[in-house]
């Protein structure tokens, strides 16, 4: 296994800031070994669905599988999204769940997240002491993709902690897909750029938002993401 | 109809928070009236510039006449400004110079105007001064600006040597925004770190001083709102176009 979590040193700032805020970062959190091969196998060897939410429902479709729709329909769907987007319920991006017949580095990377010594940090990181494991899923945000506010406590999950690691290198906070967080009211707190190999850890409460990757973006942002649950 | 400002009682809060970190918000800063009588002449407002850069310099086009285009030139136009938003400084939104309007006499008679001396008058200059602990401001200049889905202003400092700008202003008249839609005023901190994130709101001012890195985050192609605001700078040294 080549993929590996860094030694981190400042456990009890991180606890500090999570205690005090109920989000973290944990910057250059994997190994540099491994790290520059999980980024290229996301950029290139993933097959992303794209992610939506059409008529109530989270729906997944392939690139593929939206070009083979006849083109009214194609621009009946985007409108439809974007309708229902404005209205602030609505996501749009590409996905692909960590599970059994992903790539071997991606499987490798949900292995170590799982780990002992990796579940044991992020508990005292948090002090949420329940935490048995974590799942994942790839996600890719292209120019136009976009993920409105919410909170990921769903009743009847045992999601814990929400967690977002970067792997793009060099984004501009001009291309949007930032992470931002906000208050009830909707009044931001923070707005994070995309950073590489820093992991960010958020109370499963926390309203949050990607903003819209802009038209102009240069790249594609990736991350892997998913919870650490009970 | 006389415009004003509202009175503030925590004027020693908001010198304090500007002091310590070199920008403010002032809630409910104009009274309601005043700011819900500019926003409704904004609202109704049918002339405004399109504004984006092209091989570097400032392009200023009609916003009426560029609606009225077929769709295709309408692509070409943004692909034009989305390719040179890639790695250089971009920006596109729309704009009424009112400061131009008022000091060159464009348009005599017209509201216009009454906002630029009121926000020129001694009053207003006395009210910035005092929050941002700032006696050398003289006068300011002033645009309307109006931001709509797809339109954005891409990340600068302000900073333009002879022009004396002490600080940055937006008189946020924006109804009705939901902050899903972006349009938010971000302020970076010196490592490119988004420090403060402002999203569009009513008759709220934000300020901060000049230079520093900041941008207004791309607005979401699915926004149907429009973002308004009266936005600016504070600056010393003598008023070029004063009369």
């Amino acid at each position: 296994m080549t993929i590996k979590i860094n030694d981190i040193t400042n456990i009890t700032e991180l606890k500090n800031e999570f205690s005090e805020n109920d989000i973290v970062r944990v910057f250059n959190f994997l190994e540099q070994t491994g790290l520059n091969e999980l980024k290229i196998s996301l950029e290139t060897k993933v097959n992303f669905d794209n992610a939506f939410h059409l008529n109530g429902q989270n729906r997944q479709a392939s690139d593929a599988e939206i070009k083979a729709l006849p083109v009214t329909t194609q621009n009946q769907l985007y409108q439809d999204i974007h309708r229902l987007a404005a209205s602030g319920a609505g996501f749009l991006y590409g996905r692909h769940k960590i599970e059994q017949g992903s790539i071997e580095q991606l499987s490798d990377f949900l292995a170590q997240l799982n780990s002992e010594s990796t579940l044991k940090i992020i508990k005292e990181i948090t002090s949420i002491t329940d935490l048995t494991h974590a799942d994942g899923q790839a996600t890719r945000y292209r120019r136009g993709d976009f993920l409105t506010r919410h909170i990921d406590n769903i009743p009847g999950e045992t999601r814990r902690i929400a967690y977002v690691l970067g792997f793009t290198e060099g984004w501009h906070p001009d291309w949007g897909g930032l992470l931002q967080f906000f208050e009830k009211d909707g009044t931001p707190t923070r707005s994070w750029s995309p950073a590489f190999n820093s992991l960010t850890l958020f109370n499963v409460d926390k309203v949050h938002s990607v903003t819209s990757v802009a038209q102009f973006a240069a790249k594609n942002r990736y991350s892997i993401t998913g919870w650490f649950r009970a | 109809m006389k415009l004003y400002f509202n009175k503030t009682d925590n004027k020693a809060k908001l010198r304090q928070d500007y002091s310590n970190n070199g920008y403010v918000k002032l809630e409910h800063a104009l009274t309601n009236e005043t700011a819900s009588f500019i926003h409704e002449k904004i609202s109704n407002q049918k002339q405004w510039n399109l504004v984006f850069k092209n091989k570097g310099l400032h392009q200023d086009s009609n916003s009426a006449d560029v609606e009225a285009w077929d769709e295709e030139n309408k692509k070409n136009l943004t692909n034009l400004i989305h390719k040179q938003a890639e790695n250089t400084f971009q920006y596109f939104y729309e704009t009424i110079p009112i400061y131009d309007i008022y000091y060159d006499k464009l348009m005599p008679g017209h509201f216009f105007n009454d906002i630029v001396k009121f926000l020129n008058s001694e009053p207003t200059l006395n009210y910035f001064r005092e929050i941002l602990d700032a006696p050398e401001i003289n006068f300011l200049d002033a645009q309307i600006t109006r931001f709509k889905a797809g339109h954005f202003l891409n990340c600068h400092n302000d900073d333009v040597d002879g022009k004396n700008r002490v600080a940055a202003f937006v008189i946020n008249l924006t109804k009705d925004w939901s902050v899903d839609w972006g349009g938010a005023l971000h302020i970076l901190s010196n490592k490119s770190e988004i420090e403060k994130s402002f999203s569009p709101s009513f008759n709220e001012i934000n300020i901060f001083k000049v230079p520093v890195d900041h941008l207004v985050g791309y607005v979401s192609p699915f926004a149907t709102g429009q973002r308004l605001s009266i936005t600016g700078w504070l600056r010393s040294g003598q008023n070029p176009k004063k009369l």
